[in-house]
């Protein structure tokens, strides 16, 4: 497939870098710097220009491509030069925007404007957010397009009921709810677990289960149920807003939010209900210490300055506050986040590729594909048909690769855990843990 | 440095390299059975031997790290350095050479497609592995990690530095977004165009053997023949002008040539280096005609014949003979010796400092003129519409001076091994270049076969410093190269 992506920027390049293992990418960038940076790292082609201008469309053979993705950070770039490859003949375009209002008040039709998937990474961003307070342990929730299953991943504490037992043990523990423990990371290693695997301290374990009320991993963490109430939001952006926004709607939550800019407070104060919203530094101390962060539940730091954002959550976390959640706009920081202590870290750019990703893999026999960002893995939803091979024999005996494991099997709106005796048929929709050089084995055996 | 993550692609070069032995094998079995030539079976050993020690080193040795950017200056040099020690088994085996040094030296000589010889009588060793001599100039030629690039499921980032490295040219240019693709490009290019050649060659009547070891020879810009006259063996017109077109396309950008096969035909001729290098092997070309015509043949017509396969041989450094031109006025061989210096088009087959850093360099100097007089003048160096960015020159001038560094270095150390000027010049320039023959005691008519030990060892690090463009070789003996950081 034929890729052209506009915009090198951090989404740009994790896109590019994802895409230009299977697919022909070009990158259209305007700084030349930046443009050095993703030729010398990237298997990929660049050109020099701006989205917007046709000579620099032209050189990348827009014409021809199967796949336009505007990833700029003005929306009006993004916008126009999705319109500018629908003229010369792109196939599909992608843009990445980041004002709400181009939703919120439909003055005009994307499909018309030849805009085929709009991404708005800062809405999507919002929802993972409240998932992630809803359900204390994890670390990083996946939720299917079914909205059936999900991928939840969370850290073994040392505390934990399940540390040094094996996975079979535990699931005996719990048989009577539907999960698989698909893959463990441990170190930098990654392995698919056998039955006969303990759990470790420090372990980062990955579960396909089914959704519920309460999520598995609060169970396996020991965490019965806790309920994180008194919530603190640094950062009164767009993110910010819609955070406190969509927490208002519990009314056991009481919420704090701070922002240092005092016009931007006024604006966050008359859109929000019940939230208090606090005028000052997000790193001052005193002010957080005034404002009881030692007791808060849960603290989501979203300003735009990552670093801001890792050292209060470092801060709270010290001062033993159950779950600090950050937003990190720059990827390279991203994997880090779980080693130095981070109970969850919300990246923009991972949701944008994988909203895009999810996108490119729709209408195929793939449901949906999610990258995982410490690993090198991708979750799968796919559906089985009648040739599919792996609907031939029972799990253990179709030759199922090694480096993949099933997570569920989605049969007639009921999720079963499959063991090796478990056959998939025709009309199931299967949750598939790979690594990601598994993949395009496991892609064929649903062929 | 990551020596296993070398050592093990080292492997994966070597056991494609021994299988490549395959087709040497295979004209030395036929021509076991016609005229009972006794190849075959160091043939066959050398390729055992290749093949096995690659595949040791290839799934033996694990590495969990990745290619690093800096690993693979080490990773192309060292390839070439091992590559080459194995191709000399065929000729040590079958004991066509008694000395590792004359060995090694055809073996470099012949994978950087310079067609330095130190083969006393050609004719007289077995067809099989003279084959052998010219397929490693057409491996060579093209690039050895191009084409592993191309067959081998490398790591794409890596991919790329490995190109850089190997391919010629003051930048890279890609042909495709992804690199294997690019490296597919070109070998298929490459492929195409010895096939049409062996064709032709056959077609004009030429034995198919000798047109195989003549097309390889040709569009690696390499110059080795089976014959012991070289290609003026024949005599023959025809054979000529083909060679001749051939040799001048393989020193053509091979991304034009891919662009030309796309359809594209006028890319030749918005090609700034490519006008460039017609423009300087026209005007070579009228300048030795018409001199020779009249102080050395007193005849126009066979003047022209008699000079333009040497010039051409010579501008796309493959350096097949037809004519001795130590016979030449002086101002006609310092012509020839010009263009070894200055060799091909970049993103060719051939050597040399390039057209296109020539041409900068040109424009370079103009400008650097005209702000002596304009203080203040703001002038972009360009190529055809497009400015060359600053670093990209202040690269080809350094390139420049190292290539005129280690020419120095290396013909001093040929004077001191007993070679004159004009010998030592002619070697180091025509080894640099991957031209082959150089001037006098090196001449067309003579070989390297009278150049003492020493004296061929710095030619062998000549050829590979001029084949692998002067960085990726030096930058080894930088010495924070070695450490960690």
């Amino acid at each position: 497939m034929k890729v052209i992506i506009i915009g090198a920027s951090e989404a740009g390049f994790r896109l590019a870098q994802r895409l230009s293992t299977e697919h022909d990418v070009t990158v259209i960038e305007p700084d030349n710097e930046k443009r050095m940076q993703v030729e010398s790292q990237l298997d990929v082609l660049t050109v020099l220009g701006s989205g917007t201008s046709v000579k620099a469309l032209k050189e990348a053979n827009v014409g021809d491509a199967d796949l336009v993705v505007a990833l700029t950070e003005h929306d009006e770039t993004n916008i126009l030069a999705c319109m500018m490859a629908s003229r010369l003949g792109a196939k599909t375009k992608v843009a990445r925007l980041r004002n709400p209002e181009y939703v919120e008040t439909p003055l005009f039709d994307f499909k018309e404007l030849g805009i085929d998937l709009v991404v708005y990474p800062e809405k999507e961003v919002v929802d993972e957010a409240i998932r992630l307070l809803r359900q204390p342990p994890a670390t990083n929730i996946i939720l299917f397009p079914d909205k059936k299953t999900q991928l939840v991943s969370f850290k073994v504490d040392k505390d934990a009921p399940i540390v040094n037992r094996t996975i079979a043990e535990v699931a005996r523990d719990f048989e009577d709810i539907a999960f698989r423990v698909v893959a463990v990371n441990r170190g930098n290693k990654t392995i698919i677990p056998k039955g006969s695997d303990t759990f470790e301290e420090g372990d980062q374990i990955f579960v396909v289960e089914k959704v519920a009320p309460v999520s598995i991993t609060a169970k396996l963490e020991g965490e019965y149920a806790v309920k994180l109430n008194k919530i603190l939001i640094l950062g009164g952006g767009k993110i910010g807003r819609g955070i406190a926004r969509g927490l208002e709607e519990d009314k056991e939550a009481s919420i704090k939010l701070i922002e240092s800019k005092k016009e931007k407070t006024q604006l966050v104060a008359e859109s929000l209900k019940r939230t208090l919203v606090l005028q000052g530094d997000e790193t001052d101390i005193d002010l957080l210490t005034q404002e009881g962060i030692s007791d808060i539940d849960a603290l989501l730091a979203v300003t735009d300055d990552d670093e801001t954002n890792i050292l209060t959550c470092l801060y709270a976390k010290h001062l033993k506050v159950k779950k600090v959640i950050a937003l990190i706009r720059r990827f390279q920081y991203f994997p880090l986040t779980p080693r130095i202590g981070i109970d969850a870290g919300i990246s923009p750019v991972q949701i944008t590729v994988n909203a895009i990703l999810r996108f490119l893999h729709r209408g195929k026999k793939v449901i949906s594909a999610a990258a995982l960002k410490e690993l090198d893995a991708e979750v799968l939803q796919l559906e089985a048909s009648r040739k599919s091979k792996v609907t031939k024999k029972p799990l253990k005996g179709v030759g199922f690769p090694k480096d993949a494991i099933v997570g569920a099997i989605i049969r007639n709106d009921n999720v079963i855990i499959p063991t090796g005796e478990s056959q998939i048929n025709s009309g199931d929709r299967v949750v598939v843990f790979a690594m990601r050089s598994a993949v395009e084995q496991v892609e064929r055996m649903f062929e | 440095m990551n020596f296993k993550i070398i050592l093990r692609s080292i492997g994966a070069l070597l056991f494609f390299f021994g299988l490549s032995m395959l087709f040497p094998l295979i004209w030395s079995l036929y021509y076991k059975f016609h005229r009972n030539e006794t190849d075959t079976i160091p043939i066959l050993a050398s390729l055992l031997i290749t093949t096995i020690v690659g595949l040791v080193l290839w799934k033996f040795i694990k590495s969990e790290e990745e290619l690093r950017a800096r690993d693979s200056f080490a990773l192309v040099t060292f390839a070439w350095i091992i590559l080459a020690g194995f191709t000399t088994l065929p000729y040590m085996l079958s004991g066509t050479f008694h000395s590792f040094t004359n060995a090694y030296f055809e073996a470099m000589s012949g994978l950087t497609a310079a067609g330095a010889s130190v083969l006393p009588n050609i004719e007289a060793t077995p067809h099989g592995i003279l084959f052998w001599r010219s397929f490693t100039q057409w491996i060579g030629g093209m690039g050895i990690i191009l084409l592993s690039i191309a067959i081998l499921p490398m790591v794409g980032v890596a991919g790329m530095e490995l190109f850089k490295a190997e391919v010629p040219g003051p930048t890279t240019e890609k042909l495709h977004p992804r690199i294997r693709e690019t490296a597919r490009a070109l070998w298929i290019v490459y492929v195409l165009l010895t096939a049409i050649e062996v064709i032709l060659l056959f077609v004009g009547g030429m034995p198919l053997y000798e047109a195989m070891c003549h097309a390889f020879s040709t569009m690696s810009t390499g110059g080795f023949s089976p014959k012991n006259q070289n290609i003026g063996a024949y005599g023959n017109l025809y054979f000529e002008i083909v060679i001749m077109i051939f040799m001048f396309l393989g020193a053509v950008n091979f991304s034009l040539h891919y662009r030309m096969l796309k359809g594209d035909i006028k890319a030749y001729f918005r090609d700034r280096e490519f006008l460039f290098y017609c423009g300087i092997i026209g005007m070579v070309v009228l300048f030795i005609i018409v001199n020779e015509s009249i102080s050395t043949y007193h005849n126009g017509l066979q003047s022209i014949r008699k000079c333009l396969f040497p010039i051409v041989s010579t501008a796309t450094t493959t350096g097949f003979t037809t004519t001795d031109y130590n016979r030449w006025t002086s101002f006609s061989q310092y012509a020839l010796l010009f263009l070894m210096f200055v060799g091909g088009c970049a993103g060719s087959t051939a050597g040399g400092i390039k057209m296109v850093r020539l041409f900068l360099l040109l424009r370079y100097g103009a400008s650097r003129l005209v702000r002596t007089i304009h203080p203040k003048a703001v002038i972009s160096v360009k190529l055809a519409d497009r400015g060359v960015p600053p670093e990209v020159m202040t690269n080809i001038l350094s390139f420049f001076f190292l290539y005129i560094l280690v020419f120095f270095v290396g013909s001093i150390i040929l004077t001191v091994v007993g070679l004159d000027i004009k010998s030592a010049f002619g070697a180091v320039a025509a080894s640099m270049a991957t031209v082959g023959p150089g001037l006098g005691s090196v001449g067309p008519m003579q070989n390297y076969a009278g150049v003492s030990i020493i004296g061929k060892w710095t030619l062998n690090a000549c050829m590979l410093v001029g084949r692998l463009e002067i960085y990726t070789v030096l930058v080894l003996f930088v010495p924070g190269f070695w450490r960690k950081w």
